[in-house]
This record gives C-alpha cells, sequence and structure tokens, in this order.
C-alpha cells in the first residue's frame, strides 16, 4: 500500500473526525497528493496501529485526545519537531515541546446534556452528581471504549486532586446507579429512552444531540477538560510521506481545511471551537472564554492511560 | 358398490379376516384405488399381483392404516377399522408389515428391533426376550442379536424384518414387495421362508408383489389389480387357466402373442375354436385350435395368447406341426433348454421350454396346445391382423356370418389338437 | 487373467491387471501414491486457517515474535484470560453456548419436521423464514428485541411496560433466547438434510409393530441422531463466537461473554493482542470439548441412509385441526424469531428522532430517501456485493471437497485434523481470525515476500473465505455422509473417472445443498461486520462497515434503513438464485430427496 504510485507517495490518513472524508477529498483535490483514508473510531484505530506496529501502514493520525498522541511519542512511534502552523495563542499552548503532535481544534471533554422536561436544573458541581437525587439518572462512556472518554476521566482525577481521588468518586458514581456505555450513540440513546435524564458526553456529541434533538439541553460543570483534537506524523514512514502529512497539517489548518471541518459535520465533529487564527466557531457554540476549563498534562495522564482505562473496566463498567 | 367376493373354504362374510368394501383412494387428481371389494379368510395368504401404479401399494398401506381412504370400508376380524369417519391408527389394528425397503432402524440392534412389537404391546421383558431369542432362532439369526441392520447382508436384513414382523403373532401381516430388492437366489429361498413361516404362524397374509411366479408360488388365491381396479380374483390355477382379460394374461406370464380372425362356427370340441393366423408366407394362413376366453363371433380380430406352455417343438414337417419358426436364442438350465423362436413378421416367442437340444438357427416345427392357446377379442387400439390378401377378400365376400375356409395350400393347415 | 498386480499397488490382494488402475482409484485416499484432494486441502486450509491463527494463538505465549510485547515466553496473558473479569465471561459463554444449543435443537427439530415430512400450509414461505433469520445479522435480530423491550422502547410508547419481559431480556435467559433463535437455522439445516434419510417406511414399521405417533417419533428421531449432534456442537460453536449479540444486547444487559472480552483487548486501550489471543485458545478449548461430546455420543453411529433403496418418504397429511395447531406453532415460532427484530428494525427505520420519548411517535419514509439519494450506500453496497458473489463462488467450490474429506471413512488422520481444525475454526469469533490476518500480513517478512496483502481487497476476500469456509463444509457434511458411497464409486465402475463421477453423480445428489451454501455464504459476506471491521482497504467500505458508521454517528434511523434496504437486497438475490435453480437444474437433481406429495 505504501508502494510508490507514479511519482507521488500515497498518504494514508487515519482518522476518527466526524469531517475527516470531506477534508481528505479537498486536500487531495487542492494538491494532487493522492490520499487514502481509513475512518474508525478512535480505540479501533489505536487498535489498528498497535497490530501494525511490527510494520505501520499509517502515514498521519488525526483523532481526539492528546494523551493517546502523548503516549504513542512515548513509545517512538511519532515524527518529532514538526512544523506546527500559525495558531492562536490558546491553540500553541496545546503544542508539546518537542512539537511532535499538531492541534487542529478544541472540544470539552464532558459535558452534560440533559432531559430538560425531567430535569429543571442540572446539577452545578462534580459532588452534585453523586447525591442520592441523580441515583439511576446518568450516564457516560467507557474510557476504554471511547476514546474521547478517557480524557474525561483524566480531567474529573486531576480536578480533584489525583487517581485514587478520582477512583473514589467514580467508585460514588457507580454505587450512584452509574450506567456505562461504549459510545456517546450509546450513551444519547439511553438518554433519548429516559433510561437515563443526564448524559457525560463529549461537548460535539452533546451540542449535536441538543441540536437535532428537541428537549435536549447542553449545561457545563465547573473545569471543563480540553480535549483537542491532534494530528501526528508516523515515525516510520517513507519521508515522502511525511512530507506529505505534513502538508496535511498545513492544509488543515488553513481557510480552506477549516472550512471543511466546519462543514463536513454540522451536528457533530464540526461544532469544534478552531484554533487556526481568523476562523471562528460555528453558531451555537457559546464563548470557550465564558466557561471554566482546565488542560491536563498529556504526558502525564497519557502514561497512566492503560492502567486507568483497565481499572475503569474491571470496576465501573462491569 | 360390487359385493365383496370371500375367499377360501366358503366362510361366510362375518368370519372373514381382512374385508374391503368398496375401497377407493384418490390423490388430488390420481385415482389410485376404484372400488376395490374382496375379502380374506382367516389363515388365509393372499397376494396382491400388479405393475407399478396399478394401486398395490396404496392398498396395502390402507390396510395398514397409513393411508386413510377417500371411500369404502375396510374391516379386519369384522371390526370397522377404515369407513365413513372412522380411521383407526395403523398401532390399533393389531398388524405387521414387512417394508420392501426392510425399513429397519438402524439405530438399533437386531435384537432391539425384533424385540420393538413385544414392548409396544406391553409384553414382560423376561418374556419377551424368550420369544425374540426363539424367533430369531426360526429364522436363523440367533448368533446375530447384538449386531446393527447395517452389518448384516440384504437376506439378513429381510429376516430381521420377518422376524419383527411375526414375533407379536398378530392377526394380519401385511407384506410389501418384501423381496424385490433382493437377487434371485435369495428371493427365492426368503420366499419359501415366508410361505412356511406365516403357515406355521397360521396368520392371514396380504402380500404384493409384481413378481407372477412368486405371486403363484404363494398365494392360496391371487388377485390381479390394473390401474386401481382389482380385475380378478382367484386361486392361481384359475387365473392361469382362465385369466379375465389380456391384461390378466400378460401379466401372468405369455410365451407370445399371435394376431387372427375366429374361423366358424364349426367346432372339433365345444370348448375350442378354431382361429386363422398369418405365416412367415404372406399368401398363406395356419389354421389353430385355440381355447376362448369370451363370447366372440366368427370372422372377429382375435388375439390369441399363448402361455409357454402351449408351445412344444417338434420336426418342422411332423403332421402336428401347426408353425415353422427358427430359433433364435437357447438357454440351458440342467433339465433342458429355454428358447427363443422367431415366427417370422417380428413374432416371438420366448420361454419354449424343450428337453432337446436345437442349434441357433435351425427352423422347427411349433406346435401349440389348445388348452393354454387362449383367445381374446382384439384390442381395439390394434389393427386388423395382417392376414394373407386373398382369405381377407373372401372373409370380406362371405359376408359377416360367413366362415373362412382354410386355404387349401396353406403349410400344415391342420387342426392342431393334442390332449 | 492370471496376471497379478504389482506388490507394491495391492499388497496380498490380486487384482486382474486390466483392471487394476481403475480398482486402485477406488482404493480409499491413503492407498493412493500421488498427493490426492487431502493433501490440497490440507495446504490450502494452511494457509487459510492454521498459519493466521496459529500465528495469532501464539501471540499469547510469545509476544515478542510479533512486537506486542517483551517477553519471548509468558504465560501471563493466559493467567489474565483465566481470572477475574475473563473468567467470569468465559462461564457465561459456556452458559450461552450451552444454552442457546438447546434452545436451538428444540426449535428446529420440530420445524424441520413439521416444514419437510408434513403437509402443514405454506410451507415455502416458512423456508424462506429460515433463511431469513440466517441472513438476519445477530446484532439486528439483538436490536430489534431492544427496541421492543426497552425503557421508552416501542412497547413503552403503545402503553405496555412489560417490565417482566424486559427483565428476562436483559440478563442470561435473553442472550440465551437470540442466540438460541439465531442458531435455529444451522440446526435446521443440519437436520434437514439428514430428513431424505429418515425414509417413511421407518416410521411406518413402527406404527404397523405398535407405535402412537409420538412413540413412533421417538423411535425413528434418532436414526438422525448424527444431525442432531452436529447441530449441537454447530450451535454451541456458533453462539459462543457470536459477536453480534455480544455487543449489543449482552453488553447493555451487563453480562459479559468472552468475545466481548476478546474484543475489548483488541479494540480498546490498553490494547493487549496476547490477552486476546488467550481469550481466543479458552473459547476454542470449550469448541473442542463440543466437538468430543459430539464424537462421543457418535461414537460407531454413523448410519449411510440415503442409498439406492430408500423410497421416497410421503408427508403426513394433517387434517384442519392438525394444521391450526401446527401451523400456530410455526408461526409462533417465526413470529418470535423474525417478527420482533424484522417489527423492530422496520419500525426504527420509520421513526423520526428515533429512540427518543421526548417526541411525538412521528412515521416518516424521509431516512429511506436519506440513505437511497445519497452515495453512502450505493457504494459500500456494490463493493460488497461484489465481494459476496465472489466469496459465495470460491467457498461453494471448496466447501464440498473439504466436507467430502471429512466425510470419507478412511482419509485417516487428515480428515482428523481437518475436522478439529474446522470445528475450532468455527469456534473461533471472526474477529480473532482477522486479527491474526493483521498480524500475519503485516509482517515484515511477508513485505519480502511479496505477500504484502495488508490493507488489500484480496486479503478481505481471503479473509472472509477463511471465515465462511470451516461452516459451510460443516453444513455440507450432513449430506455428504448420507450420499452412500457406492453412489460415487457404482458411476467410477461405469467408467467416469473421480472428477467425473462428481460431476455427474456426487454434484446432482448435491447440488441443493450447494445451492444453499452459496446463497448462505453470499448474504453472510453481504452483511459480515467483525472481519469487514479490522480489513477493510482504505476508502472502501464494506456494506456493514458503512452501516456501522450511520449507526455510531447516532444516526440510528438511516444505519437501520441502510440494513433493512441491504437485507431486502439480499432476499432478492436468494429468490433470485433458487427461481434460477428451479428453472435452470435438471429435474432429477431438485428431486433427489424430496418427498413425494
Amino acid at each position: 500500500m505504501s508502494a510508490t504510485s507514479g511519482s507521488k507517495q500515497t498518504l494514508l490518513v487515519y482518522s476518527a473526525q466526524g469531517y475527516d472524508k470531506n477534508t481528505v477529498t479537498a486536500f487531495q483535490k487542492a494538491t494532487g497528493i493522492p490520499t487514502k483514508l481509513v475512518d474508525d473510531s478512535t480505540g479501533p484505530l489505536l487498535a489498528r496501529i498497535q497490530a501494525e506496529k511490527a510494520n505501520p501502514q499509517w502515514g498521519l493520525l488525526w483523532v481526539d485526545g492528546n494523551e493517546a498522541f502523548a503516549a504513542l511519542d512515548q513509545q517512538g512511534m511519532l515524527k518529532k519537531h514538526l512544523q506546527v502552523p500559525a495558531l492562536t495563542s490558546f491553540g500553541n499552548k496545546l503544542v508539546p515541546a518537542d512539537k511532535s503532535f499538531v492541534p487542529s481544534g478544541v472540544t470539552l471533554a464532558c459535558a452534560m446534556v440533559y432531559d430538560s422536561h425531567a430535569v429543571k436544573s442540572p446539577p452545578t458541581s462534580w459532588q452534585q452528581l453523586v447525591s442520592s437525587s441523580w441515583n439511576g439518572k446518568i450516564g457516560m462512556n467507557n474510557p476504554a471504549v471511547s476514546g474521547p472518554t478517557y480524557p474525561c476521566v483524566a480531567g474529573l482525577m486531576n480536578y480533584l486532586g489525583g487517581v485514587s481521588q478520582g477512583e473514589t468518586f467514580l467508585q460514588k458514581l457507580k454505587s450512584n446507579g452509574l450506567h456505562v456505555s461504549q459510545t456517546n450513540g450509546d450513551t444519547l440513546h439511553l438518554l433519548q429512552t429516559g433510561q437515563i435524564q443526564i448524559a457525560l458526553v463529549q461537548t460535539t456529541a452533546a451540542i449535536g444531540a441538543a441540536k437535532t434533538t428537541p428537549g435536549l439541553k447542553v449545561a457545563y460543570l465547573p473545569k471543563e477538560t480540553l480535549l483537542p483534537s491532534v494530528m501526528g506524523i508516523d515515525a516510520k514512514a517513507p519521508a515522502a510521506e511525511q512530507a506529505e502529512a505534513q502538508k496535511f497539517i498545513d492544509f488543515v489548518l488553513s481557510g480552506a481545511g477549516q472550512h471543511q471541518m466546519q462543514t463536513g459535520d454540522p451536528t457533530g465533529d464540526s461544532l469544534y471551537w478552531p484554533i487556526a487564527p481568523g476562523t471562528s466557531p460555528l453558531p451555537g457554540l457559546p464563548s470557550l472564554s465564558s466557561l471554566s476549563t482546565q488542560t491536563v498534562d498529556p504526558y502525564a495522564w497519557g502514561a497512566r492511560e492503560s492502567t486507568i482505562n483497565t481499572w475503569f473496566s474491571g470496576h465501573i463498567a462491569q | 358398490m360390487s359385493t365383496p367376493r370371500v375367499l377360501g373354504s366358503g366362510e361366510p362374510d362375518g368370519a372373514a379376516s381382512v374385508q374391503l368394501s368398496g375401497l377407493t383412494k384418490h390423490y388430488s387428481d390420481v385415482r389410485a384405488l376404484q372400488d376395490v371389494s374382496l375379502a380374506v379368510g382367516r389363515s388365509r395368504f393372499l397376494v396382491l399381483l400388479g405393475p407399478s401404479g396399478s394401486g398395490k401399494s396404496t392398498l396395502i398401506r390402507c390396510l395398514a392404516g397409513i393411508e386413510r381412504p377417500t371411500a369404502g370400508e375396510i374391516r379386519l376380524a369384522g371390526d370397522v377399522v377404515a369407513g365413513g369417519h372412522r380411521h383407526l391408527s395403523p398401532e390399533r389394528r393389531d398388524l405387521a408389515m414387512v417394508f420392501q425397503d426392510f425399513a429397519l432402524w438402524p439405530h438399533m440392534t437386531v435384537g432391539e428391533n425384533v424385540q420393538f412389537p413385544l414392548r409396544r404391546r406391553k409384553v414382560a421383558s423376561g418374556a419377551a426376550a424368550d420369544r425374540v431369542r426363539a424367533m430369531l432362532q426360526r429364522v436363523g439369526l440367533t448368533r446375530h442379536a447384538e449386531r446393527y441392520p447395517h452389518e448384516l447382508s440384504g437376506g439378513e436384513q429381510q429376516r430381521v424384518a420377518l422376524a419383527r414382523a411375526l414375533v407379536a403373532n398378530p392377526a394380519l401381516l401385511l407384506f410389501d414387495e418384501p423381496l424385490s430388492s433382493l437377487d434371485a437366489n435369495l428371493r427365492e429361498r426368503l420366499r419359501i421362508e415366508i410361505g412356511t413361516l406365516v403357515r406355521e404362524q397360521g396368520a392371514t397374509a396380504v402380500y404384493i408383489t409384481h413378481d407372477q411366479a412368486e405371486a403363484f408360488a404363494l398365494g392360496d388365491e391371487v388377485g390381479i389389480l390394473e390401474s386401481g381396479r382389482l380385475v380378478q380374483l382367484g386361486a392361481p390355477e384359475t387365473i392361469y387357466r382362465t385369466p379375465a382379460s389380456p391384461f390378466v394374461a400378460r401379466f401372468t406370464g405369455l410365451s407370445g402373442v399371435l394376431t387372427g380372425r375366429l374361423l366358424g362356427p364349426e367346432r372339433v370340441r365345444p370348448e375350442r375354436v378354431r382361429v386363422a393366423v398369418p405365416t412367415t408366407d404372406s399368401t398363406r394362413q395356419a389354421d389353430i385350435s385355440a381355447t376362448p376366453m369370451a363370447e366372440l363371433r366368427p370372422g372377429a380380430a382375435v388375439q390369441v395368447m399363448l402361455r409357454p406352455t402351449a408351445v412344444r417343438l417338434c420336426d418342422p414337417e411332423a403332421r402336428a406341426a401347426t408353425l415353422r419358426a427358427v430359433v433364435r436364442d437357447s438357454a440351458y438350465h440342467g433339465r433342458g433348454y429355454d428358447y427363443v423362436l422367431e415366427l417370422g413378421n417380428g413374432l416371438e416367442l420366448t420361454g419354449v421350454f424343450d428337453r432337446r437340444r436345437f442349434t441357433r438357427g435351425e427352423t422347427v416345427g411349433v406346435h401349440l396346445a389348445a388348452e393354454q392357446a387362449l383367445v381374446f377379442a382384439q384390442d381395439a387400439a390394434l389393427n386388423a391382423p395382417p392376414l394373407a390378401a386373398e382369405a381377407l377378400a373372401r372373409s370380406a365376400g362371405a359376408g359377416p356370418a360367413g366362415a373362412l375356409t382354410p386355404l387349401p395350400h396353406a403349410f400344415n393347415s391342420h387342426t392342431a389338437e393334442v390332449d | 487373467m492370471s496376471q497379478r498386480l504389482a506388490p507394491e499397488s495391492g499388497g496380498a490382494v490380486a487384482l486382474p491387471v486390466t483392471a487394476g488402475g481403475r480398482l486402485r482409484s477406488l482404493l480409499p485416499a491413503r492407498a493412493r501414491p500421488r498427493p490426492g484432494l487431502s493433501g490440497i486441502m490440507a495446504v490450502l486450509l494452511g494457509l487459510l486457517l492454521v498459519v493466521p491463527i496459529g500465528a495469532f494463538l501464539l501471540v499469547a505465549v510469545m509476544p515478542r515474535l510479533f512486537d506486542q510485547g517483551n517477553a519471548l515466553f509468558t504465560l501471563g496473558a493466559f493467567g489474565a484470560a483465566l481470572s477475574g473479569p475473563s473468567l467470569h465471561a468465559l462461564g457465561d459463554t459456556a452458559l450461552v453456548g450451552a444454552g442457546s444449543a438447546v434452545v436451538a435443537v428444540a426449535c428446529a427439530l420440530p420445524l424441520a419436521l413439521l416444514i419437510h415430512r408434513t403437509n402443514l400450509i405454506g410451507r415455502r414461505a416458512w423456508t424462506v423464514g429460515i433463511w431469513a433469520l440466517l441472513l438476519a445479522p445477530s446484532y439486528l435480530v439483538a436490536l430489534g428485541w431492544e427496541r421492543l423491550f426497552e425503557p421508552g422502547g416501542v412497547l413503552v410508547r403503545a402503553g405496555v411496560n412489560a417490565v417482566f419481559i424486559r427483565h428476562l431480556l436483559y440478563g442470561p435467559a435473553g442472550v440465551i433466547g437470540v442466540d438460541g433463535i439465531k442458531g435455529v437455522p444451522f440446526a435446521y439445516l443440519a437436520i434437514a438434510a439428514a430428513l431424505p434419510g429418515l425414509g417413511s417406511s421407518f416410521e411406518h414399521a413402527a406404527r404397523v409393530h405398535g407405535a402412537g405417533r409420538l412413540q413412533a417419533l421417538r423411535t425413528v428421531v434418532p436414526i438422525i441422531a448424527p444431525a442432531i449432534w452436529t447441530s449441537f456442537a454447530i450451535v454451541f460453536a456458533e453462539s459462543i463466537s457470536d459477536f453480534g449479540v455480544a455487543a449489543t444486547l449482552a453488553y447493555d444487559a451487563h453480562f459479559p461473554v468472552s468475545t466481548f472480552a476478546l474484543f475489548n483487548a483488541v479494540d480498546n486501550e490498553p490494547i493487549s493482542f496476547p490477552l486476546a489471543a488467550a481469550i481466543g485458545c479458552t473459547l476454542v478449548a470449550l469448541a473442542g470439548l463440543a466437538l468430543l461430546a459430539q464424537r462421543r455420543a457418535l461414537r460407531g453411529r454413523s448410519y449411510q441412509v440415503l442409498s439406492g433403496r430408500t423410497r421416497p418418504y410421503t408427508r403426513h397429511r394433517f387434517g384442519r385441526a392438525g394444521q391450526l395447531v401446527a401451523g400456530a406453532g410455526v408461526g409462533g415460532f417465526f413470529l418470535v424469531a423474525l417478527g420482533v427484530p424484522v417489527f423492530g428494525a422496520i419500525s426504527a427505520s420509520l421513526i423520526k428522532n428515533l429512540g427518543t420519548q421526548l417526541y411525538g411517535f412521528q412515521l416518516t419514509l424521509d431516512n429511506y430517501r436519506r440513505v437511497l439519494t445519497g452515495s453512502d450506500l450505493y457504494t459500500p453496497m456494490l463493493y460488497s456485493l461484489r465481494l459476496a458473489l465472489i466469496v459465495g463462488t470460491i467457498v461453494m467450490l471448496l466447501s464440498v471437497p473439504v466436507a467430502r474429506l471429512l466425510t470419507r471413512r478412511a482419509s485417516g488422520p487428515v480428515a482428523g485434523m481437518l475436522d478439529y481444525l474446522l470445528l475450532g475454526a468455527v469456534a473461533l469469533p471472526s474477529i480473532v481470525m482477522a486479527a491474526g490476518y493483521i498480524l500475519v500480513y503485516n509482517l515484515p517478512v511477508m513485505h519480502s515476500l511479496g505477500l504484502a496483502l495488508y490493507g488489500t481487497t484480496t486479503l478481505l476476500t481471503i479473509a472472509y473465505v477463511a471465515g465462511a469456509l470451516p461452516n459451510n463444509s460443516r453444513i455440507l457434511i450432513g449430506p455428504l455422509a448420507q450420499l452412500h458411497e457406492t453412489l460415487l464409486t457404482s458411476a467410477r465402475t461405469h467408467g467416469a473417472t473421480g472428477a467425473t463421477a462428481w460431476r455427474r453423480v456426487g454434484l446432482p445428489v448435491l447440488s441443493r445443498f450447494i445451492v444453499w451454501v452459496w446463497l448462505y455464504c453470499f448474504a453472510g459476506t453481504l452483511l459480515e461486520l467483525p472481519i469487514s471491521e479490522l480489513l477493510y482497504p482504505p476508502s472502501q467500505f464494506p456494506l456493514s462497515v458503512a452501516i456501522e458508521r450511520r449507526l455510531s454517528t447516532y444516526d440510528f434511523a438511516g444505519g437501520t434503513a441502510m440494513e433493512v434496504v441491504a437485507v431486502v437486497g439480499a432476499l432478492v438475490v436468494t429468490g433470485v438464485v433458487l427461481a434460477l435453480y428451479r428453472v435452470l437444474a435438471p429435474r432429477g437433481w431438485r428431486n433427489v430427496g424430496a418427498a413425494t406429495s
């Protein structure tokens, strides 16, 4: 697959973004670089990369969550010192020191989307979630399955002061009847069928659901964890493909690329906060600065991802 | 509905073991059985003979209770088991059956197969085991009790089936072409065994087959089925001597068929007629004496059906030689030879027995015994016999009542009458 | 006549030399000097199944070989697979396998008897129902049930809060029930294939010798015991390797089973191929136990009952009351087995804002309009259609010789090994096989060998074939076991070569079943999910992946509409193929084993 076709190397993009298809098409059209897309959920894509470790196929990975990239970087699987295109100052804060990955936009890891008919006043703090009034009414995803949920869990632990405090809190949530599903879709389905009243999901999913389903509303808890969409380049890819991947990054953060990102999945992933200068968020998104947010250290939390996910699967999801 | 004909030693209807009245079975548009009535006396052995499609299988399956008749009535030992709205299921008819494909349950041993009817009749296990052992001994399979059917030969399998049918001493035994899937040698041996065992047991038996020899060898009575109808019923000898129709004659064994015209009215003996048949010489015809099976007018187109026993070989120049023929084939079998003779015009006589040896191609004289030369009206479907042109002209000139005069130059045109 | 064969070809057996060649070709395979069918098939199956699966399972103990860990040899993965949640899942899996096998056989046996041995009205429709059930992906069946009974589901909206059924459904009983219903077609096909050998005279013999209707049934049903035991084994293996129900109903019911544990291990963080491989090993071992049990049950009980002597069977003729009762029973089964999921799927595809209880129950065709006008359906549909045609044909051609190897008595250890291998492969979840393909075909050595097939349609096709072959071969075993060896040898003694004998005698006798295999394989490939998910080539989405994309982007209605369209398409192809077979196949082919009315 990575053999040269004609004069140009084919760029293979692994992506879990809702807008990846049209962006790849536009990129190919704009640059003439032959590009192929493997579109899947974040978990399966990372699994694919692990399976192919001995002989990597991918050229560029584009998924949500910088922890996964930090983990890949720690395994030496990412090309370092990428050329980072111009970003907003907020965006620049998300670029790691070794420049091994580049963010393309920002979302929040766990917003609350709730059934406004059943819930008149949604919780306003994390601690309220474990009160008996919400018993059996809250759902979230399993971070081991749903890529964007790990940052939510990591952010929660970070906010509460550490892993053990976080685990205690999650145990309490579980005792309070927490519903754990695989993906955003499943959790939202529980919400839409009245099995739960509050879903903790990524903002793109939450705002999208509220847009398409009347009666659903979005609310935010304090210290929402920032969840960037990120691109990284395979360290073992041929130099030509790496160069093409760099061009892809440049394209995505250009005006044309941003247009594709904002139009590809208007009720889902397109609902992100841009970090490319000169691009405004889609209407319906609250101003990011109006929300209370936090950033977690991707390297510290990326390294803990396996352990925490295993713990979550064994203790909370069962 | 015809009155049931009761077979066997003039027993009254009520005592008949099996009694069918107007039995009819239709499958959608196929009339498998039409208005069959008969009765079988106790301990009698009835064989139903017919070609495939004649309805014999349907009849025996109706008897067994596997099929439900469309109309008519079946009585077993005087009780109605089928008729009107009544249909007694097979297991309540106190009968047993031997199947063409044996139908031995492959997952049961020989012993288990034979024991089955006893278990169903709630015979205590000790007594049942004894009876199974005794039964297997009678059919010579004692050593095979623990084997599975597929480990036995075809003949042994059929013996197991026979043992299974006999073991519970049922009032009625049914045989559905039990020997048709066995080889000839075995067939004869088993046929004898079946006859012996059934008669020892004193059971009433109904046996169907398409094999005439088997039917005549086994049956106290033989019934002939044609297209779902019972066309004749009687002792084997009666059927052989006086078949009710050309079909029955054909199905119960013929050497060949000659077509001709009835001569007359003068007769050598009252029970004989004379028939003019063509010869190899298209200008001549032979005049033979034969036994009429129906009322026929002189001049009628007839067929002379020759039983194998009707044909004897003689010197072609002998007085007794009615016809001449060429030996086409001979088969030696110990006591003598079976010949196939060619009469010309594509006519053949088969199964002609003679102790003497004739070589292939040799011309022989053929003498026909009048008693076994059976005259029936010509089948409507066939054309008039190809008689000599001259004879036809005369016959036409003589008018309907006129007799055909034997041609003076017809070779050996003597009336053959040998007693 | 007095000449003798050379010693090496006949040993003590003296044969006339003129007939020697032909007679030798009639000897069992292992007596033949040239590498026969067994050899070729063994190599083929080796490449398709043994190497990839073997490599994958090797990862469990030797992760370093494939760069999946540091240990050269470790039993750690097995330790993990046989403790904690994985062990719990294994126990659940065994329960589901055994339970669903019982459910499936208990339903399939009466169904097969009623449809094949009676004049039950609507037999053709019921047969189509069996096929539809076979085609329906297990996740579709499971989701149909969930849609109806889940909180806020269709029934709740209709004012029926079937709490008790929901309670049953979301638990072991529900998982066993759905897996059992999905297993019915497997058991049905195996049993139906054996029924022609159960000539009516066996039953009639029981009746005339004093057995009532039920006793007669009890007497003759053991004749098809091989098919029944095979059904148990197949359904058990199918159920323990099923992923569709595991990922939907079982997951939602918090009833973890092994396939899902395995999936978690390869699909989620932290990824562990060694753990997945170890779980795969435990599943294969479980299937091995099923095979052993089947073997023990069948010891010395292989009845070759379909020979020239077997007469066609006649159907039992029901009266009006019998028709009513039997029809209600069969109808009831299909109502539960198909009616529920079909209703679930169709209602789901017709509802606006599916799954929400917040807004009214609005029916719309909008979902179909969206699906039929966009290219999201057509491109994957055509791609999967093409693959399904190819895979169906390849598997059809391969499954006959494989099944023949398995049924030939004298083929020795090769057949025995094949049997274990194929049953093991049935039990091995497709997703494991796909993971094995990734591992093997992605190795650097494959690239240097020029076999860089990973990420190509070719590899996807091969994986489909490898995934479908074991099951389809096993489906053919029943009918082949019934094909009396003399039917073939008689053809060969009449001067036909082995191949001709097969073409002229074996093929006609088996043609109906071979057509079934093609159809089953075609439909299975059209909607196959686990292999497609792991092995689809970049930018080329098979139908199931495209549907899954729809579902995962919360477009349940659109995804279900796509599913409905795909299933309808598969049914249309089935109908066309069966009609063609009716028209084109010689009468004699179709009549083999058919009932006389």
